[in-house]
């Protein structure tokens, strides 16, 4: 889950030292993994008594922020993603600067067939804190806003940072956040195109803003199914690969 | 309590946390190239009585291992040039991706494929990456290997000159194949680029100057025309009209004249001038001709 990052360049496990003056002592830590949490155990001998204690400590991302009341007005898009394991609201943070390139995708994409108008489905980014978080859990977990990264079926390990925003395949007539009643499922539009997202339109937007748009999926019997999109964004002064 | 205190601040107090971000998450693509040169070729300009129209096909030639499935055409202009637009025909996708000023343009899509504008550009792809049940993307038209699409084009009121264009392939021709984590392929990383002829110069501001210059290149890096003695002829004609321009309008109508001749008779299957050289040329020399 981590290491203890000393003087010279070793990687530790776990560290002995000595306080200073005024009785404390720094040691870096590296995490293990984005986002997340660590126990770690401290014990100190004083005039030869031990003690020894047990802290948690959080790794996050700094500064993500909320897509959703933030920079991105309900009635852009149509939010979706919550899960017994990260409800709906802990999934849409990003880096901020990620926000403010994300609004004019989903405006530009926003369409209309037969005067009803259309909004993307803004699925998963990253959590409060970043770090991984599970979509395809084993069995029914409690919500977590920290989650492992090593379980045996580990969800979003690339959403990690902030950077990346997952959108559904199909378009919605619906706004804002209704508990996902009139989301679409990837499944529902595969034979009306009219109803879905066109894969080269996002893919140009996104390069507008930085980032790649790719078909994310699933493999069943060795056929591919596409499930989402998902765009990767890059620094604001990077072109993205392929743009 | 004193050693307490001290416990707590060695727990509490003690650990900086560092977090390594990883910027390189996109997976480099698969190097490996899907189409060979394409070319987008002007098959024709026309002139109408409010602006010139732009005709064109798409050429793929036969060592492509993929269709073409989008196209995009560079159309940028200098600060202040504006983002006017003429009328297009076929579907035009209703907002724009990018603010950058651009020739004044309106665009012409074949059926079965979209157009869109792109920066200061003009996209034209094929209708839909269709997700079919069961199976990746797939692109619904394309310009296959050894083929020809042709229904592109453009109006525009501005002379030609030459332009980039970029090519993309279709989604079943380079990014079928999931990695370990479930990601297609970005079929963008797999687009080759090239030079055509498009709409670029102010009619203002053309002058004989900007056809030397055009077949400068047309002769030269882009070899549009092949033969070096029809380069000597046209440059060597091109010279006397600019030598003859300010004190013998009558000769230097004339040199202009033999260019255009030269173009007319080295133009067609077989011979030397392809047609990017030749429109290129011969609209410009025309107008000119014509404002002298």
């Amino acid at each position: 889950m981590g290491y203890f990052l000393v003087p010279n360049v070793r990687k530790l496990p776990s560290v002995r030292t000595t306080t200073n003056n005024g009785g404390t002592l720094t040691v870096p830590f590296v995490a293990g993994y984005v986002g997340g949490r660590a126990r770690v155990i401290a014990s100190a001998s004083i005039d030869g008594k031990v003690l020894a204690e047990t802290v948690l400590v959080a790794y996050a991302v700094p500064g993500l922020v909320s897509l959703k009341g933030g920079q991105m007005p309900d009635t852009d898009v149509y939010w979706i993603g919550g899960t017994t394991d990260h409800p709906q609201g802990l999934n849409f943070y990003v880096q901020d600067s990620i926000a403010s390139r994300l609004r004019p995708i989903a405006e530009s994409l926003q369409t209309r067939v037969n005067g009803q108008k259309l909004y993307l489905q803004f699925n998963d980014a990253s959590l409060v804190q970043g770090g991984t978080f599970t979509v395809q859990a084993p069995s029914p977990v409690s919500p977590a806003a920290y989650e492992n990264p090593f379980r045996a079926s580990p969800g979003h390990l690339a959403h990690d940072t902030g950077l990346d925003q997952d959108i559904g395949l199909c378009y919605t007539t619906s706004w804002g956040d209704d508990g996902q009643v009139h989301r679409v499922a990837y499944s529902s539009c595969t034979s009306n195109t009219t109803q879905t997202v066109n894969l080269t339109t996002l893919k140009q937007f996104a390069c507008q803003e930085h980032g790649v748009a790719q078909v994310h999926g699933k493999t069943v019997n060795n056929v591919f199914i596409g499930t989402h999109y998902h765009i990767r964004f890059v620094g604001s002064n990077e072109n993205a690969p392929g743009c | 309590m004193l050693r307490d205190a001290r416990a707590r601040r060695l727990a509490a107090g003690a650990f900086l946390v560092a977090i390594q971000f990883v910027s390189d998450r996109i997976q480099a693509q698969s190097p490996h190239q899907i189409l060979d040169a394409v070319r987008l070729e002007v098959a024709a300009v026309e002139d109408s009585s409010e602006y010139h129209l732009y005709r064109y096909r798409i050429v793929n030639p036969a060592s492509s291992r993929g269709g073409v499935a989008e196209v995009t055409l560079e159309l940028s202009a200098p600060p202040g040039t504006g983002h006017e637009r003429l009328p297009f025909t076929g579907h035009l996708f209703p907002h724009a991706a990018g603010e950058a000023d651009h020739v004044p343009f309106g665009g012409i899509a074949p059926d079965g494929w979209e157009m869109l504008v792109v920066k200061a550009g003009l996209d034209w792809h094929v209708d839909q990456a269709i997700l079919r049940d069961g199976g990746p993307p797939v692109s619904a038209d394309s310009a296959a290997p050894g083929g020809v699409k042709s229904g592109f084009g453009l109006r525009s009121p501005y002379l030609p000159g030459i332009g980039r264009f970029s090519a993309v392939p279709t989604e079943q021709s380079c990014c079928s194949e999931p990695n370990a984590r479930g990601e297609l392929p970005n079929s963008f990383t797999f687009q080759v680029r090239g030079f055509t002829v498009a709409p670029m110069v102010r009619p203002r501001d053309m002058n004989l100057r900007v056809v030397q210059a055009n077949l400068q290149e047309t002769c030269g890096p882009l070899r549009w025309i092949a033969d070096g003695a029809v380069c000597a002829r046209l440059r060597s004609n091109l010279e006397r009209a600019v030598a003859s321009q300010q004190g013998d309008r009558a000769a230097a109508i004339g040199s202009l004249r033999a260019v255009l001749n030269e173009l007319e008779a080295q133009h067609g299957p077989g011979k030397p001038v392809n047609d990017n050289a030749y429109w290129l040329l011969k609209v410009n020399g025309e107008y000119l001709l014509a404002h002298m």
